[in-house]
């Protein structure tokens, strides 16, 4: 077990970022939006997360609040992009520069939670939970919005992103559409920080920071394997954090980590180059 | 097209695997007798400061000694995996954390090694308090450092406390110094950032509202002390910090941690663990002794200030640096 402690933990993390990636998916791909939201609302949900638990609620309580305080952040971007007409890409780094400050203010810059209960405490009388645990949600929300772009509301979310026209003519508002799904995008994100922070056991101000690299980056890696809603979204995720955890073990210079993801990246996505052009 | 795709998401899934466990195996042999491991939370000169105090401390009472370093760039989700690979890596004798979130992710692994941790403020705040766990803190005396801006500055009537709200060591010395600074009659404005890009309008501010400024132990302040010190001194507002080090960089006083001094500190427990084997948990939480008053003589000239060489019986006041 010891010998693949590394790998478990990769794949652990791996599982933790595919929802963000998920969110990513919908509004990137789906509503052909880019939402920058989503590392401050990454954040938003440890912070809150952390700051819950340290006052003693219970994680089925926080996470479900955490997820809500996520989905309202997406909701202020969309908001800000419908109505102030601003840029997408703007808004959601507005947001994220914003919910910095309330994060701040909500948690500190550090919490500890060592000490207190957290959703993995609760469920550890199973064996391996952490990873059984992380692969059910993660599965759960592939499934749950796989399930949801085949309904109705998928499709003029779909519809949103490619001729919002067509949603007009069904006498629905594209606006509305646009607002839900950055909302369910952001409450994935804001449900990742959250099992993030109580994953690792404490919070800490700067743990979001470059969220979105890493989320735009795993879905670019899912993106080789199927461009649908599929489990190729938690490969993509799992692929990231195992390349990371490589430039740790090679013990280079530590300097040099970066720029090695960087450089794997490029690897990886000439790989889909050629791979698409055989196609 | 399916079948190439799920080829290459097999082979691209094992390739890295792969690579995994063969740099695992291929890695370096251990060929000394104690292996330390370094997980440094992000690239910075105080921490970079306990790093090189630690090895050098290390080498000289260790012996034979080798390091493996990791930094995990700021990232939680990094020091957790950098500390998962430390686990379980048997040549791992003992883990040095520096600074809080590194320490934190190696305490929530419940590991058996040994953890010293340097550059930590307040470790029980942060939850490092488990059996395996020891280190030295970077907790200053805040009534003294505080005493220092009346000793240097008497008439003084307003501080301004420059520090990254972001950061929980900052944050928290500052509640201790706020109250402190009152009793000694001055009032306090903070001048708060979240990031290093907003230190130039922070500091024209601090600048414009008082006489005195001061910085608690703030990793954002020491990366931008060469941009803060200068401009202080351009506009005689004399400028205290609480790291020792950045005194030699144009700061003008402070009576506070040496980082470098810290990480020897913390060398010194991890020799008491791998040589005496004694339990980290009977070590105690070491906290610096600050009783040596660094002054920069060219700033304090700069400001027109007036050194006096007596600020008590147990301290040193150093104002050369053989830079």
């Amino acid at each position: 077990m010891n010998e693949f402690a590394l790998l478990i933990t990769s794949i652990e993390c791996g599982l933790i970022f595919s929802l963000p990636i998920l969110g990513m998916f919908l509004s990137s791909r789906v509503l052909k939006v880019d939402d920058m939201t989503l590392e401050g609302s990454f954040g938003l949900g440890g912070a809150l997360t952390a700051l819950l638990l340290s006052q003693g609620l219970s994680p089925l309580l926080a996470m479900p609040l955490a997820m809500l305080a996520a989905g309202a952040a997406g909701f202020i971007t969309a908001l800000m992009h419908t109505t102030l007409q601003l840029n997408v890409l703007m808004s959601g780094i507005i947001v994220t520069t914003g919910l910095f400050s309330i994060n701040l203010i909500l948690a500190g810059a550090n919490i500890s939670l060592a000490s207190h209960q957290t959703i993995f405490k609760l469920c550890s009388f199973m064996t391996d939970y952490k990873l059984l645990f992380l692969a059910l949600f993660a599965f759960a929300c592939v499934i749950l919005v796989r399930w949801l772009l085949t309904t109705q509301v998928g499709f003029l979310l779909q519809a949103t992103g490619h001729n919002p026209r067509v949603v007009q003519a069904f006498a629905k508002s594209p606006t509305s559409f646009l607002t839900l799904g950055l909302v369910l995008a952001n409450m994935l994100a804001g449900l990742a920080g959250s099992l993030l922070v109580q994953y690792v056991g404490f919070f800490s101000i700067w743990s979001s920071v470059g969220t979105i690299i890493i989320t735009l980056a795993g879905l670019m890696l899912a993106e080789m394997l199927s461009t649908r809603v599929n489990a190729a979204l938690i490969a993509g995720a799992i692929m990231y954090q195992l390349v990371i955890a490589l430039t740790f073990e090679l013990q280079l210079n530590p300097n040099w980590n970066k720029l090695i993801t960087a450089l794997f990246i490029i690897a990886l996505l000439a790989g889909k180059k050629i791979v698409t052009e055989k196609d | 097209m399916k079948i190439q795709k799920m080829l290459l998401l097999t082979t691209g899934t094992l390739m890295l695997v792969g690579a995994l466990f063969a740099f695992k195996h291929l890695r370096k042999q251990p060929t000394h007798q104690f292996t330390v491991g370094i997980l440094q939370t992000a690239s910075h000169p105080a921490l970079d400061a306990v790093r090189e105090g630690f090895k050098k401390q290390a080498l000289a009472k260790l012996g034979d000694v080798g390091f493996i370093e990791q930094n995990a760039q700021g990232s939680t989700s990094n020091a957790h995996m950098i500390a998962q690979s430390f686990n379980q890596n048997q040549s791992i004798d003992l883990v040095l954390a520096i600074a809080t979130p590194a320490a934190q992710a190696m305490a929530s692994l419940n590991s058996s090694k040994p953890i010293v941790f340097a550059a930590v403020t307040d470790p029980t705040a942060a939850g490092l308090t488990g059996q395996n766990i020891c280190g030295a803190t970077d907790s200053i005396n805040v009534a003294q450092q505080c005493a220092l801006i009346r000793e240097l500055t008497p008439n003084a009537k307003t501080v301004a406390l420059l520090f990254n709200k972001g950061e929980v060591n900052a944050t928290s010395m500052v509640a201790q110094m706020e109250p402190e600074l009152k009793k000694l009659g001055l009032t306090t404005i903070q001048c708060c950032v979240t990031n290093e890009s907003e230190i130039p309008a922070a500091v024209a501010s601090a600048c414009g509202k008082a006489e005195v400024i001061l910085a608690p132990i703030d990793n954002t302040v020491a990366s931008t002390i060469d941009f803060i010190a200068p401009m202080a001194r351009s506009r005689q507002i004399p400028l205290f910090v609480s790291d020792n080090l950045l005194v030699q960089r144009g700061a003008l006083a402070a009576r506070g941690v040496d980082y470098f001094t810290s990480g020897m500190t913390a060398a010194d427990l991890a020799r008491h663990i791998l040589i005496e084997h004694q339990k980290p948990s009977a070590l105690k939480t070491i906290t610096p002794e600050c009783n040596t008053v660094f002054v920069n003589k060219d700033t304090a000239h700069a400001c027109e200030l007036t050194v006096p060489q007596n600020f008590g019986d147990d301290v040193q006041v150093r104002t050369v640096y053989d830079e």
